[in-house]
Parts: C-alpha cells; sequence; structure tokens
C-alpha cells in the first residue's frame, strides 16, 4: 500500500511544474531559487587552494553526520537512481550559511531528501583553528542506487 | 437336538476365538510409506528420509540395509517412524535395499523395501539466480572541495526506511501524562457491565470449543509412495544446478 502510494507520488513528482522546488535553504532562512540541472562542473570554485589544507579529517566528521541523517525516501525494492548535487556554504563554526540544488536528480523524493540530509546533519564540526578562510565551499553528491 | 446345537456353537466360539487370536498375533503391518511433502524445495539436499510403518499391535523391529542394522526397538501400534541418513543417497541415481523385521511373541516377519532414487538435473541453471544475492543497492555520498574529492562514504541500509505507524486515537481523558491514581479514582473506568463479562465468558468458552474442534480435525501425518525433492548442487565446474530427485518406495511381499 505504502509502495503503490510512493511509486503515485514519484510518478507525479517526476516532472513537477515550475516554481515547485525549494531548492534550498540559507541559515537567514530566505531559500534559493536558481535550480541548476547541470553536472559536477557547476561547482563553485574554492576561495584558496585546497591543495595546501588538508581537510580530509573536517570532511571525513561531516560526511558521517550527513550519512547518518540521510533518509532514503522509498523502500530499496523500488530501485530508483538519481544523483543530487548540492553546493553549501559552511562557516567556520559548522553551520551551514547556505545550500543550493545544483545538480537535480528530477526527483523531489531524493532532492528533499538529500536537502533534509544536509541540513539534519548541520551543525558540523567547527573548521580547524587555522583554516585561513571564513568559510568553505563544499559540494555534496548524494548518489542513490547503483 | 440340543446336543447338536451347543456343539455347533460351540464349534463357532472356538473357530471365533482362534481367529481372533490369530489376527492379534500378527504384527500385521498396515501401511508403509515416505513421511513428508509430496514436493518439496530446498538449498540442500535431503539429510534424512523418514519412513513412516502403521503396524496394527506391539511389535519388536529390527531395519537394516544390506550390511548393517540401522535402527532397532519397538514399535506402538499405530504409526511409527524410522529415520534413514540419506546424505549419501543423493549423490547419484540408484536403488537401495532395506529390510524391516517384526517379531511379536513366536511370530517373526520380513518386509523387503526398495527406495529408488533418479536425479535429474537436465542441465538446467534455473537454480542459479535464486542462490545469487541481488545486488543491494549502493547510496553514496561524496564531498567535493573546489574540484578534489575529499571523501567519500556509503549508506549503511539498515535505517533507510522510515515507517509511519498510525496509532488509533486515546479515549477520552486519556494524555500524555496519564495519571493512574486519578483513573483508580473513577468508578467508571474501574467497574465493568455483567452483561458484557457473560458475552466475553461466553466467547472465551466458545473460542475453546471452537480450537478443540479445529485440533481434531488435524490431518493424520502423510505418507507416499513417491515423492519430489528439488535441492541445489553445484557441479564440477562450480555452477549451482537444481536438481530434482524422485524417490520412490516398493515394498515387497512378506517374508515370514
Amino acid at each position: 500500500m505504502e509502495r503503490a502510494r510512493l511509486e503515485k507520488s514519484i510518478k507525479q513528482l517526476k516532472h513537477p511544474s515550475s516554481g515547485f522546488f525549494n531548492t534550498g535553504f540559507s541559515k537567514e532562512g530566505s531559500s534559493f531559487s536558481n535550480y541548476g540541472v547541470g553536472s559536477a562542473g557547476q561547482r563553485a570554485k574554492a576561495s584558496f587552494k585546497v591543495e595546501d589544507y588538508d581537510l580530509s579529517p573536517w570532511a571525513e566528521q561531516v560526511l558521517n553526520k550527513i550519512l547518518v541523517s540521510w533518509v532514503i525516501p522509498y523502500p530499496k525494492e523500488m530501485k530508483i537512481t538519481g544523483v543530487v548535487g548540492i553546493l553549501a556554504i559552511i562557516n567556520k563554526d559548522g553551520e551551514i550559511s547556505s545550500a543550493r540544488i545544483v545538480n537535480s536528480s528530477l526527483i523531489v523524493l531524493l532532492d528533499e531528501a538529500a536537502l533534509k540530509a544536509l541540513k539534519d546533519g548541520s551543525p558540523f564540526p567547527s573548521l580547524p583553528q587555522d583554516f585561513p578562510d571564513k568559510s568553505v565551499e563544499a559540494y555534496f553528491e548524494f548518489q542513490y542506487g547503483d | 437336538m440340543a446336543i447338536k446345537k451347543v456343539s455347533l456353537l460351540l464349534a463357532c466360539i472356538v473357530s471365533l476365538d482362534l481367529c481372533l487370536l490369530g489376527q492379534d498375533l500378527l504384527p500385521l503391518v498396515r501401511d508403509i510409506g515416505l513421511v513428508g511433502d509430496e514436493s518439496s524445495k530446498d538449498f540442500a539436499p535431503p539429510g534424512k528420509l523418514i519412513i513412516g510403518v502403521d503396524v496394527s499391535r506391539e511389535a519388536f523391529y529390527k531395519f537394516s540395509d544390506e550390511e548393517n542394522v540401522i535402527k532397532a526397538g519397538l514399535f506402538k501400534r499405530g504409526l511409527n517412524t524410522v529415520e534413514i541418513e540419506a546424505g549419501g543417497l543423493f549423490l547419484e541415481s540408484g536403488t537401495h535395499v532395506y529390510f524391516l523385521d517384526l517379531k511379536a511373541g513366536d511370530l517373526t516377519l520380513r518386509k523387503e523395501m526398495e527406495i529408488d532414487i533418479q536425479l535429474d538435473s537436465s542441465g538446467v541453471d534455473s537454480g542459479t539466480p535464486r542462490l545469487v544475492k541481488e545486488p543491494e543497492p549502493e547510496y553514496e555520498l561524496s564531498l567535493f572541495i573546489g574540484d578534489k574529492l575529499i571523501v567519500s562514504g556509503r549508506k549503511a541500509l539498515s535505517k533507510e526506511l522510515s515507517f509511519n505507524v498510525e496509532l488509533p486515537p486515546l479515549p477520552d481523558g486519556y494524555g500524555p501524562f496519564y495519571e493512574i491514581e486519578k483513573e483508580y479514582k473513577n468508578p467508571l473506568r474501574n467497574s465493568f457491565s455483567i452483561i458484557d463479562a457473560i458475552g466475553a465468558g461466553y466467547s472465551l468458552i466458545k473460542n475453546m470449543i471452537d480450537k478443540k474442534k479445529k485440533q481434531k480435525i488435524t490431518a493424520p501425518v502423510q505418507k507416499h509412495e513417491q515423492i519430489t525433492v528439488t535441492f541445489m548442487r553445484r557441479d564440477s565446474e562450480g555452477a549451482a544446478k537444481e536438481v530434482t530427485a524422485v524417490i520412490n518406495l516398493k515394498v515387497r511381499n512378506d517374508v515370514i
């Protein structure tokens, strides 16, 4: 019953009407309307040289927090696939100042679940003290299935 | 005339007694069959075969193959079972002979049984997909900073489903901070209708009777002359194949 309902809602939502999406969020509460459907090439460049700084330990903690809060919004038997790319600006204190979908899966359920995972996983651990910038722009790629 | 009648009656009684005595003494085997589902599927060949022996009276038994005694003991009147280790029987098709010796008093009875197993794998690879577990979908998260992949990880599937359990509304007076003491003081909540109690008692008794009736209907152990077992086996190349084994039980005439 639940599965049928989900399948139906996915069919309905696969081609949503314009303006449906609330594709991002920001700390101030204003959501972003620019909805991107593109490749990873749309990722913004970080404002400092990543090679110079090792963010791996911090990034691992962030990733773990998001993975815990990431809820797959359909039963695994449904075998839905899709990739959601979210660009987020994370402040030095670990708070997300903004996040927006730059690469949609075209399935609202997946997009929303990815965005929710990011939101629920925050605040993240603070960036290292000696991190040279006030914030970091990170691109999160959520891959569903396969 | 009267003497003739009495002697005839006595003769009848004696012959009837002898007849009954004979029936009583014979450890009569009423039925022998394979116990189990007529057709079953499993991942491995059966480890044992169960033979059901229905006897009309108590008798000592000895169950043996052509060389060794497999089992011996006492059969009670009714259905008894004998288990045969069957691991080796399903390696190849063949006929296996067993003997069942029964002894009651001075009378002995021997039944010869043939268990014929015919395996058919037909070279069909149909079973393979059942053994191969379908790959689980992967849910992966990657974190890039700039163009560099910093870290990626996979989502464990144990918590991916969220079910909404709809609870029925609570009755009036029940809240999240349910106060037990208050409820005890409320006589309306601590009393019950006698009529309801009678109804409940009646339904309880009715259920019990129904249950007993159902228990009586329970089907007896099924015995079959032939059963079919399907199982999986790996061939010399390691590929899993479905094998169908047709097991026939033939009982030869009594040997006394």
